[in-house]
């Protein structure tokens, strides 16, 4: 693939507009109806091996085990989850920062699992990644400025010192850092501050496409507004289409359109955010909704908080037929039997207009 | 070693200035703690068992059977199931909320009269946070014991405390009944914290939502805090010379009970 050329996206930041979607006045939301990435039967395997030497792999942790995903251009996709779901994997698996075991991953178009090294380092200048600890993932020994700035000399932009520190500077300003300090290094930095030199250095490549894995869970939770309200900003100015890949669900439902929800490897329910939040139709997302607390006393002492039982079972090997249904209170006859697919369900009284599927056998067996 | 001055009164008996010897009826028996981490706390190389009989047998003079069986009774209590079996178990064994409730049976050894948790659900998902607020929540209801739950996460506060205390650069900068301090808040800091969090149950779409609401700046250096009021330099208020120059004391709120107090000069109108 000569994908050097379909990569140069002149004018970025200024005529990127996520597909002239803004034509229409009604709409001022950036988001369209075009996927600009998606997966179909998407796994990522990781070999257990045995302690004895010789023995070799005893077994493999399904982490995403068979996810189909879209994500639209000028969107956020929320993925949630709890510890261990395969959340981060699958949003590390969209870049090959981990290589999927199985199935594909579409960027515009092209199949990014088929691409080899040099196509792929092309195609990753479009698709950046925001990582949870900005500490570590920020090298100790470089200043900010060095570390903001090798994506530019990975990817050739920006050529020459005085170009390259200039647009760092600039970098470092759209985040609301000061340029001044781009010769300090992260430990100089705050929590919030390290993770704007994060973000700053996902802008560098000029891309579409943002995984940004719990960017604010490392955060004070005074600072974490903040991180939150520069994401959305730069969303709207460089219309940016997201993957937020967090365990926060009132973090999510802030800054995400639709929402995909993880348990054990597998997509169990995704539609829009307000639905998926709102009238939830898979019992395990019902379960997570209901176990967030809402800072607001009256409603905490209404809520009837529906707790689990038991914990999550092991990725290496899952119940047989639905993964949830060793800890759903809503468990009948098909569940260890058929293991359900995602299927169009009602999401209640108001008219959707996107559409919301769960993987549950309450709406009709499947699988 | 810190040093520790004032006062601190537990059952009526002073705490501040007792040597460790006189301090251990209390801890335990009298206050128990809960960590964040268990996996830091508990001994990896002991099992489950093990440590909690350390614990029982810490406080009382109990033969070791005795507290065998008593460590199993804990661990029930806590809701682990098949506890005989887990009582042979080490910690890298069990899940993180199977973890945390070890450290709450360990906490509940002495039978304490008050329970500190010190964030002791931030390391786990919502789903086993529910479990164990519900936990701990149980264990009020049957033993009456007092709980200090010291926490960053205001939803979780909303829903299992009677009064909240709200702390900021070593500071107690408003306290009040659960209510009062949800709902008409006083400090500025207190204020900023609620209006900077996302709800989960707001039913407008993302793109419909405003900005959260920020505070600037970060909380301050422990080692040189601002003269005046620590929250000085990141407040909305900042009325005057005053705020930059005096540390403002708690005050009883007008308007509300005498238990609702803030320290601030400049409380807003009519909240």
């Amino acid at each position: 693939m000569s994908g050097e050329a379909t990569t140069e996206r002149g004018g970025w930041p200024k005529d990127d507009t996520g597909g002239g979607v803004n034509e229409d006045p009604s709409s001022t939301t950036g988001m369209s109806s075009e996927v600009l990435v998606k997966t179909s039967g998407l796994e990522v395997h990781f070999p257990v091996r045995s302690g004895t030497p010789f023995r070799g792999v005893t077994g493999h942790v399904r982490a995403v085990d068979g996810v189909d995903l879209e994500v639209r251009r000028g969107e956020t996709l929320g993925l949630v989850g709890e510890s261990g779901c395969g959340k981060s994997t699958l949003g590390s698996a969209l870049l090959r920062l981990v290589e999927p075991t199985g199935g594909t991953v579409e960027f515009d178009g092209a199949d990014v699992t088929a691409l080899n090294k040099s196509d792929l380092r092309a195609l990753r200048r479009r698709m950046a990644m925001i990582f949870q600890d900005p500490f570590a993932s920020l090298d100790p020994r470089r200043t900010v400025g060095d570390s903001i700035g090798e994506p530019l000399s990975i990817h050739g932009l920006h050529r020459g010192r005085n170009r390259r520190r200039d647009r760092v500077g600039e970098l470092m300003e759209v985040v609301g850092l000061s340029p001044d300090h781009s010769n300090r290094y992260p430990h100089e930095f705050s929590g919030g501050q390290r993770q704007r030199v994060g973000i700053a250095r996902a802008l560098a490549g000029e891309p579409d496409f943002i995984v940004c894995d719990e960017p604010i869970a490392s955060l004070d939770v005074s600072v974490q507004a903040q991180v939150v309200n520069l994401l959305m900003r730069l969303q709207r100015e460089l219309g940016l289409t997201y993957l937020f890949v967090s365990h926060d669900l009132a973090a999510v439902r802030q800054v995400a359109d639709r929402v995909a929800v993880m348990y054990l490897g597998r997509v169990v329910e995704v539609g829009p955010a307000t639905a998926v939040a709102g009238s939830p139709q898979h019992p395990y997302t019902e379960a997570l909704v209901s176990a967030v607390p809402v800072p607001i006393p009256e409603r905490e002492r209404e809520r009837e908080r529906i707790v689990l039982r038991g914990d999550v079972p092991s990725p290496a090997n899952p119940p047989s037929g639905c993964r949830f249904r060793t800890r759903c209170p809503k468990v009948f006859e098909p569940c260890p039997h058929h293991d359900p697919v995602l299927q169009v369900v009602d999401g209640g009284d108001e008219p959707e207009p996107e559409p919301h599927l769960a993987a549950c056998h309450l709406h009709g067996v499947t699988g | 070693m810190a040093e520790v001055s004032g006062s601190a009164v537990f059952a009526g008996g002073e705490l501040i200035g007792r040597s460790e010897d006189e301090l251990r009826p209390v801890r335990g028996a009298g206050i128990g703690m809960v960590f964040q981490d268990p996996m830091t706390s508990l001994n990896p190389v002991l099992t489950v068992g093990r440590q909690i009989v350390e614990a029982i047998r810490a406080q009382s003079s109990t033969s070791k059977d005795a507290a065998r069986t008593r460590a199993e009774e804990l661990l029930a209590e806590v809701g682990i199931p098949d506890p005989r079996s887990r009582l042979e178990a080490y910690p890298h064994q069990l899940s993180g909320g199977m973890r945390q409730r070890v450290m709450i049976a360990i906490a509940l050894a002495g039978g304490p009269q008050v329970l500190i948790a010190d964030e002791a659900t931030t390391a786990l998902d919502v789903t086993v946070q529910a479990q164990i607020l519900e936990l701990i929540e149980r264990l009020q209801t049957e033993h009456g014991t007092g709980v200090i739950w010291i926490t960053h996460d205001l939803g979780v506060v909303a829903g299992i405390a009677d009064h909240v205390l709200v702390m900021y650069a070593g500071q107690c900068v408003e306290e009040g009944s659960v209510d009062e301090l949800f709902d008409r808040p006083v400090h500025p800091y207190t204020r900023g914290l609620l209006g900077s969090m996302p709800l989960v149950d707001d039913p407008r779409p993302a793109r419909d939502r405003d900005p959260l609401a920020t505070m600037p700046g970060l909380p301050p250096d422990p080692v040189s805090l601002p003269p005046g009021c620590a929250f000085y330099p990141r407040c909305s208020i900042r009325a005057d010379v005053r705020c930059r120059t005096e540390m403002p004391s708690l005050t009883p709120v007008a308007g509300s009970s005498e238990r609702h107090r803030a320290a601030t000069f400049y409380a807003p109108e009519g909240v």
